[in-house]
C-alpha cells in the first residue's frame, strides 16, 4: 500500500557558520562562573551570548531543565513547538524553541560529549519531553514524598525570585528517552552517559535558567524500580555548573536579513 | 476501585508511569451516552474557535459533519486556570489518545481532568504505527502556520485559543500544550518527532470527553483541516464544520485520589484559597547543596 504523506513543516533558517564559529572557538571561552550542584535544584541567570556548561561530576544523572527569557519568564522552552520544529532528541546545533507569540529559539546546543550507543528502541541521551517527577508519582510509587524535580525546580526558581507557577516543561538532559512508535507509550533506557560528560548551551537571549538533579538519578530500563529503591531516595550524582562568556553577541531573531 | 493493585500495574502497564483505572466505571459511563440529555449544541464551522462549559460529571461529544477535520482541543478548570491540562500524562497514558484514556492536570492537584470514553475513528490496519488522537499541538503557532506559508487572514489554532481565553480574561501564557482530535500521526523513530497524517476520520465519527471536573473546554478548528493540506496550498482553507453536544450531567466522576492511592500533602503547594501558591518560596522540608569554587 502507499503511505501516506507526512504534512510539511515549515523550514528555520539556520545560520550554520554563525555556530560553527562559536564551536570553534569554544576551548577560548572565559570562564565567569562555575559551581557544583550536590543535590536538589539550582537557578542563574546567563547573559545572551554566554554559554552554560552542565558536566557530570561523578557519574549518570539525569537533568530537568528548564529556560526561560529574563525579560519575560513566561515565555519559556515550549516542548510541544520542539517536537515539531527540531523533534524529541537535543544534540549539537538543536535549537531550544520558546513559546508564543515570539517562538524564537532561547538558546542552542553547541557540544554534547555522551556517545549514544544505538538501542532498538531508538532512545537517545538528552530528550525534549518528560516533563518532571513530582510528590504524586512519588507517593504512588513509593509511599514517600522525597525532593522531587517539581519540588527542585520550585526551589531553584525560588532562588531567582519567581514562584512555582513559573516552572514549566523541560529537557531531561542524560536521559536516554523517546516513544515506542507503536504503542506511543514514553520509553527509557539506560543512559550512555559517563563521568565527565558534559552539555553545552548557547544563551540566544539574557536567560533563567533553573535546573533539578532528579532523585530517580539514573534511569534504567525499567524507571519504576529506581524509584523503589530506596538509595535513589537520597542518592544523586552532583553536577558542575559552568557560565562562559563567549564573545559572540546573538543574532537575535527573526535573524538578520530575514 | 482498580482491577489491579497498584504493584501490579507497575509491571504490567507499557507506560513509564501507570495509574490505576478503574476500567469498568468509565465502560459504565459510556453506557449512559445513549439515554444522556443535551444540555447545549453548538456547531462550529470555521475558524475562530469555541469555548464550552463542561459541568463535572458531564461529557462533551464531537461530531464529524462534513468530513475529516483536526479539532485541536485545550481544557482549564475554569474556577482556576492555573489548573489545565498537561504533557505529563503522556508518561501515564502514552502519547495517543484512547477509549479510557484520562488527561491529567497540572500541580499540584495533578488529578484526572477528562477522560476519553467514545471514540469511532478507526484507524488503517495497513499503517499501524499511525494513529489518531495525539497529545501534542505543538504545529498550531503562528509562527509555524505562517512561515509554511499559512494565509495571514487565518488565525493558527494559538491564536484561536489566545483570542478565546482574552474574552474570560484569562491570561494566554497558560496555553502550552493542546488534544489533536481527529488527527493522524506517528512517530518518526529517527527524529522522534510526532508527524501529521491525513486523517481517516469520516463523517459521523466522533469522540466523547467526561468531565471529571468542572472544564471550559477550548475548541479550534486546524487550519490544516485533515492534516494533508499544506498550509503553503494557495487560498484560504475550508474547515469542515463540527458538531459540539455537551450532554446532562451523567454520573458523578471517580472521587479523587482513589481509596488506597497515597496523596502527597498539598498544603506544601496550595494557599489559603485552595491555589497553587504565589509565594516565591521552596517546598517546606527540602534541602539544598551548592558548592561555590
Amino acid at each position: 500500500m502507499t503511505v501516506p504523506a507526512v504534512l510539511p513543516r515549515p523550514e528555520y533558517p539556520f545560520p550554520r557558520e554563525h555556530y560553527d564559529d562559536i564551536v570553534m572557538r569554544r576551548e577560548s571561552f572565559r570562564t565567569v562562573s562555575s559551581l557544583v550542584v550536590e543535590s536538589t535544584g539550582h537557578g542563574f541567570r546567563v547573559k545572551g551570548g554566554q554559554v552554560f556548561r552542565l558536566t557530570l561530576e561523578t557519574g549518570p544523572q539525569v537533568i530537568d531543565l528548564c529556560i526561560a527569557s529574563a525579560d519575560d519568564p513566561h515565555d519559556h522552552l515550549f516542548p510541544g513547538t520542539q517536537m515539531a520544529i527540531e523533534g524529541g532528541r537535543v544534540g549539537r546545533f538543536t535549537r531550544l524553541w520558546g513559546m508564543p507569540p515570539r517562538s524564537r529559539p532561547l538558546a542552542t546546543c553547541v557540544a554534547d560529549s555522551v556517545h549514544n550507543s544505538p538501542v532498538p528502541r531508538g532512545t537517545r541521551d538528552h530528550f525534549c519531553h518528560g516533563a518532571h517527577c513530582n510528590p504524586h508519582l512519588w507517593q504512588l510509587y513509593t509511599g514517600q514524598h522525597p525532593r522531587s524535580c517539581y519540588d527542585n525546580l520550585r526551589y531553584g526558581f525560588a532562588m531567582l525570585g519567581l514562584h512555582q507557577r513559573y516552572i514549566h516543561d523541560n529537557l531531561n538532559l542524560f536521559m536516554k528517552g523517546g516513544y515506542d512508535p507503536f504503542s506511543g507509550a514514553s520509553i527509557v533506557d539506560e543512559s550512555d552517559s559517563r563521568k565527565g560528560d558534559f552539555i553545552e548551551f548557547y544563551a540566544e537571549a539574557d536567560l533563567l535558567v533553573v535546573l533539578s538533579l532528579c532523585p530517580a538519578e539514573e534511569p534504567s530500563d525499567d524507571l519504576r524500580d529506581a524509584w523503589n529503591s530506596s538509595d535513589a531516595v537520597t542518592s544523586v550524582n552532583p553536577i558542575r555548573v559552568t557560565t562562559l562568556d563567549s564573545g559572540t553577541p546573538p543574532l537575535g531573531w527573526p535573524l538578520p536579513g530575514e | 476501585m482498580t482491577e489491579h493493585s497498584v504493584t501490579e500495574l507497575l509491571h504490567a502497564s507499557p507506560h513509564l508511569c501507570p495509574t490505576p483505572l478503574d476500567r469498568l466505571f468509565y465502560e459504565g459511563v459510556t453506557g449512559l451516552l445513549a439515554n444522556a440529555d443535551v444540555a447545549a449544541e453548538y456547531r462550529l464551522d470555521d475558524f475562530g474557535g469555541l469555548a464550552v462549559d463542561v459541568p463535572r460529571g458531564a461529557a462533551l461529544t464531537l461530531t464529524l459533519l462534513e468530513g475529516p477535520q483536526i479539532v485541536n482541543a485545550f481544557a482549564f478548570n475554569p474556577h482556576d486556570p492555573d489548573e489545565r491540562i498537561w504533557q505529563q500524562s503522556v508518561l501515564r497514558e502514552g502519547v495517543f489518545l484512547r477509549r479510557y484514556s484520562r488527561v491529567w492536570g497540572t500541580m499540584a492537584r495533578y488529578r484526572p481532568m477528562l477522560a476519553l470514553i467514545e471514540d469511532t475513528v478507526a484507524d488503517d490496519p495497513g499503517l499501524a504505527s499511525a494513529q489518531h488522537h495525539p497529545y501534542y499541538g505543538g504545529s498550531g503557532t503562528p509562527s509555524d502556520w505562517r512561515r509554511a506559508g499559512g494565509v495571514e487572514e487565518v488565525p493558527s489554532t494559538w491564536e484561536q485559543f489566545a483570542a478565546l481565553l482574552a474574552e474570560r480574561e484569562v491570561p494566554a501564557h497558560i496555553l502550552r500544550e493542546n488534544l489533536c482530535l481527529f488527527q493522524r500521526s506517528k512517530i518518526d523513530a529517527e527524529r522522534m518527532r510526532i508527524d501529521i497524517l491525513p486523517s481517516s476520520a469520516v463523517v459521523g465519527d466522533r469522540v466523547t470527553l467526561f468531565a471529571e471536573i468542572d472544564l471550559c473546554v477550548l475548541l479550534a478548528l486546524s487550519p490544516y483541516v485533515d492534516g494533508g493540506r499544506p498550509a503553503s496550498t494557495p487560498g484560504r482553507p475550508q474547515p469542515r464544520a463540527v458538531r459540539a453536544v455537551v450532554t446532562s450531567y451523567l454520573v458523578d466522576p471517580l472521587p479523587w485520589p482513589y481509596p488506597g492511592v497515597d496523596y502527597p500533602d498539598l498544603s506544601l503547594y496550595l494557599d489559603e484559597h485552595g491555589r497553587r501558591s504565589t509565594t516565591g518560596e521552596p517546598t517546606r522540608g527540602i534541602q539544598f547543596q551548592v558548592r561555590p569554587e
